[in-house]
């Protein structure tokens, strides 16, 4: 219809129609969809600009790299079936027995593990809650302890290499995956570490709260060392797929390939594979890998409509308006981050967010960060994401590691409890946040030295 | 070490994307009828003997350690084949150089000898011309320039031979070292096929060794078994009667199609890095075949997507309400789905067409027909709307009749 409206009227009509239609309950994917193709319509010419709507689709059903997608919740979904998480947990507790916290200790060891061969959160939440839940609470464990172990454990999925999550900023920040991946290690580790220190803290000041296993049940260190050899598969599954990637052998997406490869040897090792196991795999994968890229569809004729409107600039001069510095834009960023993902999930709040974001910062230069080299900050910047959305996974009221926990988790735990258990964890992901922050080399380092 | 040159065909590519779902999905409704086999599988010893055996998956499959044997020899053939590549192009650099000096050698030595034997005549010719005149300057002149020339042609000769004396040992050399560990990895690769062999005819009675030392379930496996099941069962449960059901289970059908295709992309992928590293022939197949087919399937999954409500909405207000309220407001909202999802469908259909009209076909080599997976817009569209369609009329349902009934 070629209707003329100011950006910032605009801005204000779209992301408030967005919020709108969100609200009443419309998945993110026909939300974003559907109003780009109205304001698509009110804004262009004639309706023939619609056409932008296929073209922009097509892209992405022909990148490479996305498909790296599917084939690493596959491998995820393929893993969950063949019973390594129940071993992996099962193995570490038998090995951390004595100490206090241990079962905490273990679920989180467990699930950091776990998230260095799957890229989702979903698997590792229920499954741990299937496991590790009932068993902590049969030793009496502190179930704010127990439950919020599990929960910041499994979010770790996304962020720890490989993640879904990284795939997705990778391709529409057109980033390597790779470097995205590696940068991600020190982060994920200090989390993992972060939340076992606190874990473990708190058992022994008050040993209550999570009892060490009792003397006959701990076991021999032979023993220990037997029982480790049983994690040897998982392990070298690993070892191979970030091995590949990393060494640049092969790419993210042939590495997804060979992973996923090797969890079908995995479950035949563990007498798992069979028609009926592969069908379940499969369509676990369909769902997740549809719910994902629908949203990009969606997400990217809206957003890419709005940055043509000039939307960028708006934002970005609304920022310096405030008379922020590059410090304070980029904490701002992170609070809308952080506030977006109490409502949103992940995959919506990184596509409608990184375009605006990302050129912004661009725009702000290395300079201003301290950086020498502009790659450097594209990728802080982009780790920084990541770690921030570890967050929305567990921020009430809507992480999503709080509700696949609430499926699972005896009845009689009421939702404000898993609330409150999340707590603390998120207080540890805000300093491990602030700490990258505060020290990029957290993210760079290890990028620098492997790519040199 | 031999070459794979395996191109996948366009007619059997898109042969396997349909004949392997409708297998899949035949297979898989024949176990969950039949109790789960929980002894170790000949056929997937076989399976893994062919796909993985050269790095000893078979073995490992059926608990038997002895498939180490096979990681140290398919690591050599690794090594084998990454010296070979350096020493081709160490080989292919030093060779060039050497043809380089030879041309030059070739080229020079009979213009060198043919200026020479001018420059005799051209001193007899100054002598033959006055002093002073012109003549005579421009004789001195063209002299100089042969003698110059021949000065220049020696150099290069030079050049060029202690050129040829460098690079040839060198060419030879790295020569030597690619036929050396191309045999290597080649006597590597016959050790293990022979070890191969060896081990099918070996595979039962390995089967028998590993189902005698087959454990017990955890009783904790057995549970999220029956959460598995219970998971996978919820899917079906979403199918609504009447109408409604056929397109729902149109829906889920085709979901359930594309999503095999992933085990595809699985092997597939394997095959590349194997024919890569393993046969030193990368395929210019398997990429552009994955996520071209990877493609097609995110369109077409979206209506399976949305029977078993995977699309992801905010929750805030809309998990809390009745099933009515939620019945009005997906109504009020479904305009917007209709116009994402018409407009999809009418404006891929344009898209499909034009590249229809021209047979666009990819700039690769491999020269894959796009309008397919154009045509997939279309496809995924049309499931969309239906979807779309079945969902409003349960909507109506929900609110005219009431929940109970619905």
């Amino acid at each position: 219809m070629g209707v003329d409206i100011s950006i910032g009227w605009l801005t204000l009509i779209m992301f408030g129609s967005l919020i709108m239609l969100l609200m009443a309950g419309l998945p993110l994917a026909f939300v974003t969809g559907g109003l780009a193709c109205v304001f698509l319509f009110i804004l262009g010419d004639s309706w023939q600009v619609l056409n932008i709507v296929p073209s922009r689709i097509f892209p992405l059903m022909t990148n490479y790299q996305l498909s790296a997608i599917p084939l690493f919740i596959f491998m995820a979904a393929m893993l969950e079936r063949a019973g390594i998480i129940n071993d992996m947990f099962d193995v570490i507790y038998k090995v951390l027995g004595g100490v206090r916290g241990g079962l905490a200790s273990a679920t989180i060891i467990a699930s950091t593990i776990l998230a260095a061969m799957v890229g989702v959160i979903g698997a590792a939440v229920v499954t741990m809650g299937i496991i590790a839940l009932p068993a902590m609470l049969k030793k009496r464990y502190n179930p704010e302890i127990a439950m919020g172990s599990i929960m910041a454990g499994g979010t770790l999925g996304i962020l720890i290499p490989p993640s879904i999550l990284a795939i997705i900023y990778a391709v529409v920040a057109e980033q390597s995956v790779g470097e995205l991946f590696i940068g991600a290690v020190f982060p994920g580790l200090l989390l993992s570490g972060l939340y076992v220190l606190y874990v473990t803290v708190r058992c022994y000041i008050n040993p209550e709260l999570g009892p060490a296993a009792s003397i006959e049940e701990r076991i021999s260190f032979r023993e220990k060392l037997r029982i480790l050899s049983r994690m040897s598969a998982p392990i070298i599954l690993i070892v191979v797929v970030l091995g590949v990637i990393f060494s640049g052998v092969a790419t993210p997406v042939e590495a997804a390939g060979i992973g996923t490869f090797g969890a079908f040897i995995v479950a035949a090792i563990h007498r798992k594979l069979d028609w009926a196991t592969v069908r379940g795999a499969c369509v676990t994968t369909l769902k997740a890998s549809a719910m994902v890229i629908w949203i990009m569809f969606g997400a990217t004729i809206f957003v890419g409509l709005y940055v043509l409107e000039g939307g960028q600039q708006f934002v970005s001069s609304a920022m310096q308006g405030l008379g922020l510095g590059p410090w304070g834009i980029l904490i701002m960023m992170q609070i809308i981050l952080v506030f977006l993902g109490m409502f949103l999930d992940w995959v919506g709040i990184l596509l409608l967010c990184v375009p605006i974001f990302v050129p912004i910062i661009k725009a702000l230069g290395a300079a201003s960060f301290g950086f020498d080299d502009p790659g450097d900050l594209v990728l802080w910047f982009g780790v920084l994401y990541l770690v921030n959305m570890q967050m929305s996974f567990l921020s009430p009221p809507f992480g999503y590691a709080l509700f696949y926990l609430r499926g699972v988790a005896p009845p009689e735990i009421p939702m404000a409890r898993i609330f409150k258990a999340a707590i603390p964890f998120l207080l540890i992901q805000i300093i491990g946040l602030v700490l990258c922050m505060v020290f990029p080399e957290i993210i760079t380092w290890l990028p620098n030295v492997v790519y040199g | 070490m031999p070459s794979l040159t395996f191109v996948l065909q366009h007619w059997l590519y898109w042969a396997g994307l349909i004949v392997f779902p409708i297998v899949a999905m035949v297979m898989a409704r024949r176990t969950v009828q039949s109790d789960k086999p929980k002894g170790y599988s000949l056929w997937i010893g076989y399976l893994a003997l062919v796909t993985g055996g050269i790095l000893g998956l078979h073995r490992f499959y059926l608990r038997s350690l002895l498939g180490l044997i096979y990681i140290p020899l398919f690591l050599f053939i690794l090594f084998a084949n990454a010296e070979q590549r350096d020493a081709r192009t160490a080989y292919s650099d030093a060779a060039n150089l050497v043809k380089v000096a030879q041309d030059t050698i070739k080229r020079e030595k009979p213009r060198l000898e043919q200026t020479e034997a001018g420059l005799a005549e051209m001193r007899a010719e100054i002598e033959g011309e006055e002093e002073e005149s012109f003549a005579r300057r421009s004789a001195e002149r063209r002299l100089e320039r042969a003698e110059k020339t021949i000065d220049t042609s020696r150099k290069r000769i030079e050049r060029s031979e202690a050129d040829f004396a460098e690079a040839k040992p060198v060419a030879d050399a790295a020569f030597a070292s690619r036929s050396f560990w191309s045999s290597a990895a080649f006597y590597g690769f016959i050790v293990i096929l022979a070890l191969m062999l060896l081990d099918a005819i070996l595979l039962p009675s390995l089967k028998k060794r590993a189902d005698a030392k087959a454990e017990e379930e955890h009783a904790e496996e057995l549970v999220i078994e029956a959460y598995e099941e219970q998971e996978d069962k919820d899917d079906f449960r979403h199918i609504s009667t009447g109408w409604m059901g056929a397109i729902d289970r149109l829906s889920y059908y085709s979901g359930e199609f594309v999503s095999y295709w992933a085990v595809i992309a699985v092997f597939v992928y394997y095959y590349e890095v194997v024919a890569r590293y393993v046969f030193n022939s990368p395929t210019n197949w398997a990429h552009e075949g994955m996520f071209l087919m990877f493609g097609m399937q995110y369109l077409i999954s979206g209506a399976y997507a949305m029977l078993t409500e995977s699309h992801v909405r905010v929750d805030v207000f809309y998990a809390p309400m009745s099933a009515r309220r939620k019945a009005i407001v997906d109504i009020l909202t479904s305009v917007f789905f209709f116009i994402f999802a018409g407009t999809l469908l009418v404006t891929g259909w344009i898209f499909a067409w034009q590249a229809t009209a021209v047979d666009e076909v990819s700039f690769t080599e491999w020269a894959v027909d796009y309008w397919p997976f154009k045509w997939a817009i279309v496809i995924g569209a049309v499931l969309l709307v239906l979807q779309g369609v079945s969902k409003l009329a349960q909507d109506f349902r929900t609110l005219l009749v009431g929940e109970a009934e619905a």
